[in-house]
């Protein structure tokens, strides 16, 4: 899409509904999210198995798909594919965010700090939070709940981030406080919701996998 | 008459006056006090008149979190649509939901109004070849695992009705993009607000339905509280065209009402102290409201509404008049004659002093102002009307006040002064110092980014500089309005503002523009495009039912629905010959803000942002008849480079004039050189409180020099030729005509000095100028100018 047509694009989508939700704020136990933080101590890597489900009010059944992440906290790098062999694959290095799709052969480059980041993946690409005022800092909490054996962290992205979402949920484990997956609800009823069906801390990562090769792929602007 | 009772006559007589103040209206249009030929002035008034709705209010929010923003704006705008007597219509950002219902007329439009070539792209796309080939790309984006804006904007939009190219000509860069109604990261955000029930031309009416409006917000936001707590607390901003008419309309009236109060009340104090009569006071003070009420009464027949400058005519009209009142008054009681008597002996004097202050309020009409022009004007009638007033009304009322009454002897005050000591060195002082204060510090130069139409403590102009400092891409954004007499003239204009705005942005005198080239209806391509558009409505149930097989739900397929319904009404209306609007909510307030009709004149309206708001060479390059801007940042540059020129061609000749006068009055050069020496003290005063103080000169209070130096030569020619009479006494000359000049020059000075408060910058500026000047004036003419001349005529103690 060129700058215009993402102009008019802009008029004509990017204001997403109005939503209300219950206030939680002081109120809810952020205990809870205390030891989610406490679990990143010591780690510098990860890789997380993750199968994702789309659901959208404009296509009739929802898109299910899987994938894995990758993070190297300590370069601030990241790899998100889904796909297997991979469709989409997002890397985060430099300061650039590569959006690749390999049928197509094409990929996108965008500014990692723009607002262009997706959502979902803006918290990827810049990591999970891995510390309580890194947590306060990007999210309002608006409650935080338990099912079966998650506790469901309901939040909102501050900023730019938060701009038509209507709720970004972190589900952790009740026994170990771990990241289990998210769920982000957007303003217009759409939403998508991630399991993370394995998590390795400290895992082993090629250090060619956050630049994969796009050699004869053309750049485009999806 | 005079046994009537004080109390009554004024209470009389002010009423009649508060009615005419009353009856005043005001004009809340601040341009149409500034140079017509001005583009930047032509530009507001084409803003206005084409883009501005007199009732369309802007309601701000700004939150803490972006969540509270949003919530609290619909939760507001969905109170106000439950009051159509008070808001006939609310427009907010609206949700995807209402956008894909809404946007499928603007789009369709687009592409009908666009180039052939894009057309037959989108046709391409379209056709039975091309659209399994698009869905199946959209299909493969909503499959990628991506969940961003575009892969949203394409679950709704499959064939891409929305990728539509050349929309805003330019080179807007990220200006291009940024949202109008809500900050970049979401905690301020507005909604335009139509207002109901009320004629909002009349600033009156729109000052009651604001308070309606203000009163419903704080209702709204106490329950916002009760039910938010205290942590959600939000700022609520009013601003726009009925906030800003009826703040400068109230603030207007409030400024004419507490200058004359206060004038009335400072100048019965003078009175009082000098006179320490009651029942005269009341006389005069009747006879100034009798003048203030009349001068307003003709006003309003020849002028129509009056200005916000022209709300401090009232004030200095009281300070000048009253002087007529005091002359017949200390006459009364010095001849003791009749009152015809006494109008044929002070009679001429006054109406002289009348006519020349009426000539040298006249002379405001060679400065470029309208706005002061019209205060001028004013100011000269009404001087005019309370000479003719106190002659025949005050005048024989004086007479019989001061019946019998036993003249005091005067008191010689020339024993116990300090300038028989001071005056000599002070002469060489100040004007030394002025000099050593220019070559030290600064030259008094006009203010380069004065706003003549600022209104001091302005909440609606408070919360209008939020908006543009939160809302991305509109500082320093200069709307620029092009017009023609028919649409193919505006599109003529409108390519020619492209060439010389794209010419000015190579010579890096703007950094961005963006043209609303798309948005302009063009019949002729409408026709050209009518038959491609028919020959793909036949595509219709084709596509649907496509998008209904690959997998989009009903929402999914709504906005290609809504585009092939306008594009079928479309088609009907140019068949029937009609101009092709879009239709819809969004296409409504699209249009209704880049393109205008009003009365056979077509208006685009553009943006460019220029590399040095303030310079003019930007305007020149990019403005002509037809195209003009609404520039704030160049307008003070505009301003001090017109009185600039003001200033050398009409007040440099003006003063060799009045000296040429003066050596004709005087036929001494020694009176002629004290004279003019005597306005180069007060201007060296002057000069050292600009350097020196926060005093400052700007376009509007620099129109105030005229008026200073016409004073300043009027109370030296009294003095001197009282000196002349008394042989060079000074206790006599003080004691006469020094003890008349100390009351014109207060009563004078409170007139302009009562301004001080004013609402209108320029205004509070001019009186605070003017009032300085003329106690400086009146200052050295009773007390140093005496001994200057008895110094230069060599004259023994």
């Amino acid at each position: 899409m060129d700058s215009s047509g993402r102009h008019l694009a802009q008029i004509t989508f990017t204001c997403l509904a109005l939503v209300t939700f219950p206030l939680v704020g002081d109120g809810a136990d952020m205990s809870v999210v205390q030891r989610w933080m406490s679990t990143n101590s010591g780690v510098h890597s990860i890789k997380i198995d993750f199968s994702q489900t789309r659901t959208m009010t404009s296509i009739k059944v929802p898109i299910r798909q899987s994938g894995s992440i990758w993070l190297n906290y300590r370069s601030n790098q990241f790899r998100w594919q889904v796909g297997n062999p991979p469709q989409t694959i997002v890397t985060k290095h430099n300061g650039q965010l590569y959006i690749i799709r390999t049928a197509m052969k094409k990929y996108e480059r965008r500014s990692a700090s723009s607002g262009d980041v997706p959502h979902g993946l803006m918290a990827m690409a810049s990591g999970f939070p891995r510390s309580m005022s890194e947590f306060q800092r990007k999210y309002s909490v608006q409650s935080i709940g338990t099912t079966g054996s998650t506790y469901e962290v309901v939040t909102l992205p501050k900023g730019q981030a938060g701009r038509g979402v209507k709720t970004f949920t972190f589900i952790l484990g009740r026994d170990d406080y771990r990241l289990r997956g998210m769920e982000i609800i957007l303003s217009d009823g759409s939403y998508v919701k991630t399991a993370f069906n394995r998590v390795t801390p400290n895992a082993g990562i090629p250090g060619n996998l956050f630049t994969p090769d796009i050699t004869g792929f053309k750049e485009t602007k999806f | 008459m005079t046994r009537l009772h004080p109390i009554i006559v004024v209470t009389v007589i002010g009423a009649i006056a508060a009615f005419c103040i009353l009856r005043v209206q005001f004009s809340a249009t601040l341009y149409e006090m500034l140079p017509a030929d001005l583009p930047e002035v032509q530009g507001m008034d084409r803003l206005n008149r084409y883009f501005s709705r007199d009732g369309q209010l802007i309601v701000t929010v700004k939150a803490e979190e972006s969540y509270l923003a949003e919530e609290a704006l619909m939760s507001l705008s969905a109170k106000m649509e439950e009051t159509p007597e008070l808001i006939s219509e609310v427009f907010r950002e609206l949700s995807l939901t209402e956008l894909v219902t809404e946007g499928g007329g603007l789009l369709a439009w687009l592409w009908m109004n666009g180039s052939s070539e894009n057309l037959a792209e989108l046709g391409s796309r379209l056709s039975a070849e091309g659209s399994p080939l698009a869905i199946g790309e959209a299909m493969a984006s909503l499959q990628s695992g991506f969940f961003d804006q575009d892969v949203i904007v394409t679950s709704y939009d499959p064939l891409g009705f929305s990728k539509i190219g050349g929309l805003m000509d330019g080179d807007a860069g990220e200006a291009s993009g940024p949202d109008p109604m809500t900050s970049t990261d979401g905690t301020f955000q507005v909604m335009y607000v139509e207002g109901a029930g009320v004629d909002f031309s009349n600033y009156r009416d729109a000052e009651v339905w604001l308070e309606k409006v203000k009163a419903f917000v704080r209702e709204w936001e106490q329950e916002w509280i009760a039910t938010q707590g205290e942590e959600a607390a939000i700022e609520i901003g009013l601003t726009g065209t009925p906030a800003f008419m009826a703040e400068v309309g109230t603030e207007m009236e409030k400024d004419m009402t507490i200058s004359v109060v206060v004038t009335m009340l400072l100048i019965s104090l003078l009175f009082w102290i000098m006179h320490r009569r009651t029942r005269p006071l009341s006389w005069l003070v009747s006879a100034m409201l009798a003048i203030l009420a009349i001068t307003i009464l003709i006003g309003g027949v020849l002028f129509g509404d009056l200005s916000v400058m022209s709300a401090g005519f009232a004030a200095i009209l009281m300070g000048l008049a009253v002087d007529y009142g005091i002359v017949l008054y200390r006459e009364a009681m010095d001849s003791g004659g009749d009152a015809k008597a006494l109008r044929r002996s002070v009679g001429p004097g006054i109406l002289w002093a009348a006519a020349t202050t009426a000539v040298v309020f006249l002379s405001l009409n060679l400065s470029s102002l309208p706005g002061l022009a019209e205060m001028g004007n004013l100011v000269a009638m009404g001087v005019v009307v309370g000479a003719l007033v106190m002659l025949y009304g005050f005048g024989p009322v004086a007479v019989s006040f001061n019946r019998g009454v036993v003249k005091k002897p005067a008191v010689d005050q020339s024993r116990k002064d300090l300038t028989r000591v001071w005056a000599g060195v002070l002469a060489i002082l100040v004007p030394l110092g002025a000099i050593v204060s220019m070559a030290m510090k600064e030259m008094p130069h006009l203010e380069a980014n004065f706003h003549p139409f600022r209104i001091r403590e302005s909440p609606s102009m408070v919360a209008w500089q939020q908006l543009q400092s939160e809302l991305a891409g509109r500082e320093n954004a200069v709307p620029t309005v092009i017009t023609g007499d028919s649409i193919e003239a505006l599109n003529e204009e409108l390519d020619a503002a492209a060439e010389r705005i794209e010419s000015a942005k190579e010579a890096e005198l703007l950094t961005q523009y963006v043209l609303p080239t798309a948005f302009i209806p063009l019949p002729k391509q409408q026709l050209e495009n009518i038959e491609t558009i028919r020959s793909l409505l036949n595509e219709k149930t084709r596509l649907i039912s496509e998008l209904n097989e690959a997998g989009f739900s009903e929402e999914g397929t709504r906005l290609t629905q809504t585009v092939f319904d306008a594009w079928s009404n479309y088609t009907d209306q140019l068949a029937e010959g009609e101009l092709v609007l879009p239709t819809g909510k969004l296409a409504e307030w699209s249009i209704d803000r880049l393109f205008a009709e009003e009365e056979g004149v077509y208006a685009a309206l553009a943006t460019v942002k220029p590399s040095s708001p303030r310079d003019r060479e930007w305007v020149a390059a990019v403005c002509s008849p037809n195209t003009v801007v609404a520039s704030l940042g160049s307008l003070g540059t505009a301003l001090n480079e017109r009185i600039g020129q003001d200033i050398l061609r009409v007040f440099l000749p003006m003063m060799g004039l009045l000296s040429i006068m003066l050596g004709v009055v005087f036929r001494h050069w020694k009176d002629l050189l004290l004279s003019l020496f005597s306005l180069v003290f007060t201007g060296c005063i002057i000069v050292l409180l600009t350097v020196w103080t926060p005093m400052s000169w700007n376009s509007f209070n620099i129109c105030g020099l005229p008026l200073l130096f016409g004073t300043g030569l009027d109370f030296s020619i009294h003095m001197i030729f009282a000196l002349r009479r008394s042989g060079g006494d000074v206790g006599v000359a003080r004691a006469g005509i020094g003890k008349a000049l100390v009351f014109c020059g207060t009563s004078s000075a409170i007139g302009f000095g009562s301004l001080a408060s004013a609402s209108a910058y320029g205004l509070a500026s001019l009186g605070v100028v003017c009032a300085i000047g003329i106690l400086a004036n009146m200052v050295v003419a009773v007390w140093l100018l005496p001994r200057w001349y008895r110094c230069l005529h060599r004259l023994s103690s």
